[in-house]
């Protein structure tokens, strides 16, 4: 199996094996398959849980993402820009999941869960409240965003190319990139108060 | 795009910065940046709200550890891979061109089609046996109907006396409720299922149409059987109810077992002496006559 890893590619694309998937044994795939789940776990998982997701929930979407993608793989279909896929995926079953669970987008559940923690090694106490309030805010500000500019920045964050962003979220390219800069430039705002 | 002072936006900034700008506009870009500070002092903000905004993604990043999850996903992988089969098969069938799909649903639309028509006009189709499609009645619209009889009745006279001949009216309902318009009727005898001679009633359940003219199993090969069956009967050599049963699951079968053969033959016997059977060739005009001791096999 060759894979190749996330920064030597622009638009991963996967080589399927020789043949066919659906010649390819089912070992193989599975293999294919936990290995691609190693590789883009963390960053899916960053992603679904800024969906305001439980980390329980983060996680099953993860394990139903992977688990699609075994039978996306077995079934012999494309293997052309898989991180793409798994995203797209990911991100359709994050918004099932958080109309399921009838819960609104809270972003700021995750930064209240981020306050707890130890988030700046500084040994100044007072720099790490200041820290602490710092990061607090820019959640607070994070979550005024539209879904969407919140969607590509995350995307973008984790390492998609543009076209993929455009392509997880079924928008043109030119609102990708509308999207980043206007996010950008708020953040800019934010940092700089 | 450059702006009207031909500094480029703060979108194009970051496209660049991004590596998404096409090249003649990437090289615009480049070459501004090397000439204007200001542009250079935007870009460089731009690249410090990212490295701001990826520090604090970073400090989500620190997630449960991947191994129970990975082991998790593995079980469960191993359970879907059971039933990667069935998955296998609809790819296959999925997979195809639409062209070929719309191919074969057509065909088998055809199929259908054609089955339904053989279901409804063809006599006997719907039998069971296919062999003989055609050839036996339609088992739902002829199941057979008997009258209740002695045996003496039917046997105090030959069985031709025995036999009614069937009105007009009732043959068109036959033909009419086998949907046969337009056929030529004088090829059908409208006959008994189980003959009068063997206690069968003239209800509309017990008629069919039967093709005269086949080759080998026509009316007269039936007619043939029917007689033989009531010298049997009335010879107590065979019971009533079975020759009825017999007769109406299957009265091509039911001569075949009865007269030991595959293909109709000619009789000239009684029940009680040794026939002597003649096969009949296809055509019926060679025969081959032979003796054969039915008799001494039905003791």
């Amino acid at each position: 199996m060759q894979i190749p890893p996330t920064d030597s590619v622009d638009r991963l694309s996967f080589p399927a094996t020789a043949g066919s998937a659906v010649s390819a044994g089912s070992s193989e795939i599975e293999q294919q398959v936990i290995t691609l789940f190693e590789q883009f776990r963390n960053s899916l998982l960053r992603y679904v849980l800024a969906f305001g997701l439980s980390l329980e929930d983060g996680e099953e979407v993860a394990q139903e993402v992977f688990l699609a993608l075994f039978r996306h793989m077995a079934l012999g279909k494309s293997r052309r820009n898989l991180r793409g896929w798994i995203f797209c995926v990911a991100h359709n079953l994050a918004l099932k999941r958080r109309h399921a669970n009838r819960r609104l987008y809270d972003p700021g559940a995750l930064a209240e869960a981020l306050s707890d923690r130890e988030l700046d090694p500084s040994p100044n106490p007072e720099e790490q409240v200041l820290s602490k309030e710092r990061q607090t805010r820019l959640f607070a500000f994070l979550r005024a965003f539209p879904e969407q500019d919140r969607c590509c920045l995350y995307l973008r964050a984790e390492g998609l190319r543009y076209r993929e962003i455009a392509h997880v979220l079924g928008i043109s390219l030119g609102s990708v990139s509308a999207s980043l800069t206007r996010s950008l430039m708020r953040l800019m705002k934010a940092y700089d108060r | 795009m450059l702006n009207k002072n031909f500094h480029p936006s703060d979108q194009d900034l970051l496209l660049f910065s991004d590596g998404e700008l096409a090249g003649r506009r990437a090289a615009r870009v480049r070459r501004h940046l090397v000439a204007c500070w200001r542009c250079r002092a935007q870009a460089a903000k731009i690249e410090l709200t990212i490295g701001q905004f990826m520090e604090l993604h970073r400090q989500t990043s620190e997630l449960p550890p991947i191994a129970s999850p990975r082991a998790l996903l593995k079980a469960r992988l191993a359970e879907s891979a059971l039933h990667l089969g069935h998955d296998r098969w609809q790819a296959m069938f999925f997979g195809l061109p639409r062209r070929a799909l719309a191919y074969l649903c057509a065909f088998a639309l055809m199929v259908a089609l054609g089955t339904k028509v053989l279901l409804r006009y063809v006599p006997g189709y719907e039998s069971g046996s296919r062999e003989y499609a055609g050839l036996l009645p339609n088992p739902t619209l002829t199941p057979g109907a008997t009258r209740p009889i002695a045996i003496g009745d039917i046997c105090s006279m030959d069985h031709d006396e025995v036999v009614l001949p069937i009105s007009a009216t009732l043959r068109q309902r036959v033909f009419e409720e086998y949907g046969m318009r337009g056929v030529p009727f004088e090829n059908y005898e409208v006959d008994y299922l189980i003959t009068p001679g063997l206690g069968g009633s003239d209800d509309i359940r017990n008629l069919w149409p039967e093709p005269r003219y086949h080759a080998i199993w026509n009316s007269f090969v039936k007619d043939r059987l029917e007689d033989y069956l009531h010298q049997m009967v009335c010879h107590q050599k065979l019971d009533l109810t079975t020759a009825q049963e017999d007769v109406a699951k299957d009265w091509i079968s039911a001569y075949k077992k009865y007269f030991h053969t595959n293909v109709p033959v000619l009789i000239e016997v009684s029940a009680n002496s040794v026939p002597s059977v003649c096969n009949a060739g296809s055509a019926g005009s060679q025969l081959d006559c032979f003796s054969m001791p039915i008799a001494a096999k039905w003791d």
